[in-house]
């Protein structure tokens, strides 16, 4: 459930509901953002998904597929990295738009649970975004965060994602959007160093207007902790999208992982109500 | 001394220095009025194409950048731009264009709404506007009333170019008013004849120029027809007689093209924006356009 409106000329507020397994109501995220800061500054404090690469940022219904790249699941968990914390980000002065993006996160999350409450999760990230003539567009981003983990050594992050979308102009229906992002995170212990890292590189094609094919590759264990198994998964997405309000969704995906696979079919109906959404490019 | 310092900080907080006022457009029609009005005094920016619908544009970022420098945002209003203006203005991060400040100007101010709904609203009757038809660039009298608020709002961000703005505001009003004149008489022998459109984005131009819109493609705004649907709408147009269907340039020509061909009729796409179609740059041109494509549809018909 999602509540956005502007509190007044200088703040908006957002939050968004969650109803998990009809158990009580989670606040998915619930954060006021500055409208008119000078010097193309914005400010964001509360409860939110981090601005660590493109995926994060999602909600799950707002997922591409109807499950996260695993590389996400892995390393930051079912939930994703959703911190309390303030964030503050720039408009650069350059020609094309380049936002920086830096955020101080209260983290429990696994990788950063810092048993000392003042130790905090830091963000960065850069995005980067051009227009590639009248129907095309490219964004590249990067990401790094840091912050002590629950063995009071340090943890890190750091994620690159580069996303290409292609919308025909005239009345025909026709997009297709190219997303892949890598994400590696490591963990200094008293037994050593742990390193994992991923990747995902995801297709989507609108092929008539109410019908979209996807298909993802998702590849984790690169590098791979000791002892863990590389694994692949490979998914294919049909939906039907009769308008913007709502979509039906079946998914088929096979993972490989330890000289084994597994193959999964997943169905969802997806719907909105309420205002109309803005949705986030 | 202190009259140039002041004066110079004044320019500063406006925006307006030697580059001009930087004036940024959702909808073309609006960017041609501005720049019309403005002339070399203002840089305008428009950001949904003349040949994109505007209902369904994305938030680019880059849109963002456009906001961000601009020092008069003007949009259309009535919730046109809802899935997506206030993501860039958020994006924007310009307090100078925010709700309530002279950089904002919401163009609807002052026109007369059609098809304001009453009684329950949901999106069971389609995605309609709540607020009312936003499509109302495309009645040339409301033309003149946008006019007059963004050249009032450019005098207001821009003193020292008010002559400038007010003369240009002259010349507009009058040659809109010779040409409306024209355009009416021209359709004098339309008025009172039926059509079926595509979408309700022609209620403005209909109620301007006296036609009857007898029925849509779309079963319901925003939704795309139903063969079973269609099928009733060419047995309507068979009884009454209807033989023109007139749609955007924006939208699928297929099945407006479908139904004229059922009814030995004809379907006509109409430029509903400036820079729909090359040769259309300037709100006048559009209706010139408009004109040509309905004299030539009913016609022949």
């Amino acid at each position: 459930m999602q509540l956005a409106s502007t509190v007044d000329a200088y703040l908006r507020a957002d939050l968004i509901l969650a109803l998990p397994g009809g158990e009580g109501v989670e606040v998915e995220e619930g954060f006021v953002t500055t409208l008119g800061l000078p010097y193309s500054l914005a400010l964001k404090a509360g409860k939110f998904y981090a601005e660590l690469g493109r995926h994060n940022l999602l909600h799950a219904h707002a997922f591409p597929f109807i499950d996260a790249p695993l590389v996400s699941e892995r390393l930051l968990g079912e939930e994703g990295l959703n911190e309390t914390g303030l964030g503050l980000s720039a408009l650069l002065p350059l020609p094309w738009y380049a936002e920086l993006n830096g955020q101080a996160l209260n983290g429990d999350h696994e990788l950063f649970a810092s048993p000392k409450g003042r130790d905090l999760l830091y963000l960065g990230h850069l995005k980067n975004f051009w227009e590639l003539g009248p129907s095309a567009t490219l964004e590249l981003g990067s990401s790094w965060a840091g912050g002590n983990n629950q063995e009071g050594h340090t943890s890190a992050l750091a994620g690159v994602d580069l996303t290409l979308k292609w919308r025909a102009a005239g009345p025909r229906t026709r997009a297709l959007v190219w997303q892949s992002e890598y994400l590696r995170a490591r963990s200094n212990l008293p037994a050593g160093t742990e390193k994992q890292g991923g990747l995902y590189s995801l297709l989507q094609y609108q092929f008539a207007r109410r019908w979209w094919a996807q298909a993802r590759w998702d590849l984790v264990g690169l590098p791979r902790p000791r002892g863990a198994e590389r694994a692949h998964r490979l998914s294919g997405l049909l939906a039907l999208v009769p308008s913007e309000f709502s979509a039906l969704r079946l998914q088929y995906s096979r993972l490989d992982e330890g000289g084994g696979g597994t193959d999964q079919v997943q169905m969802q109906y997806n719907f909105t109500i309420g205002s109309h959404p803005a949705h986030r490019y | 001394m202190n009259y140039l310092i002041l004066a110079s900080l004044l320019a500063l907080g406006s925006g307006a220095g030697a580059e001009g006022l930087r004036v940024v457009a959702t909808t073309p029609d609006l960017a041609a009025i501005a720049l019309a009005l403005g002339g070399e005094r203002v840089e305008v920016k428009t950001i949904a194409r003349g040949d994109q619908d505007p209902h369904y544009l994305e938030a680019k970022p880059s849109f963002m950048s456009l906001v961000n420098k601009a020092d008069l945002l003007i949009y259309n209003g009535l919730e046109l731009e809802v899935g997506w203006l206030p993501l860039l203005v958020q994006g924007g991060r310009n307090p100078r264009v925010l709700p309530g400040q002279p950089g904002n100007l919401d163009a609807s101010e002052n026109i007369p709404v059609l098809e304001i709904p009453t009684g329950e609203v949901d999106r069971s009757q389609g995605d309609i506007h709540p607020l009312g038809n936003p499509h109302y660039t495309l009645d040339p009298r409301n033309g003149l009333v946008i006019a007059g608020a963004i050249a009032s709002r450019l005098r207001d961000l821009d003193p020292a170019g008010a002559e400038g703005y007010a003369r240009n505001l002259g010349l507009f009003e009058r040659e809109l008013q010779q040409l409306l004149t024209n355009w009416e008489r021209r359709a004098g022998p339309l008025r009172g004849r039926q059509v079926v459109t595509y979408h309700q984005n022609l209620e403005y131009l209909a109620d301007w120029l006296g036609l009857g819109v007898a029925g849509y493609i779309e079963d319901k705004p925003g939704v795309p027809p139903s063969p079973r649907h269609l099928a009733e709408l060419v047995e309507q147009m068979q009884r009454d007689k209807i033989g023109l269907v007139l749609y955007a340039s924006v939208q699928d020509a297929a099945a407006p093209g479908r139904v004229a061909a059922q009814v030995g009729g004809k379907a006509v796409a109409l430029p509903i924006a400036v820079g729909a179609e090359p040769g259309i740059a300037t709100y006048p041109e559009l209706f010139e356009a408009i004109l040509a494509r309905l004299e030539a549809g009913f016609g022949g018909g």
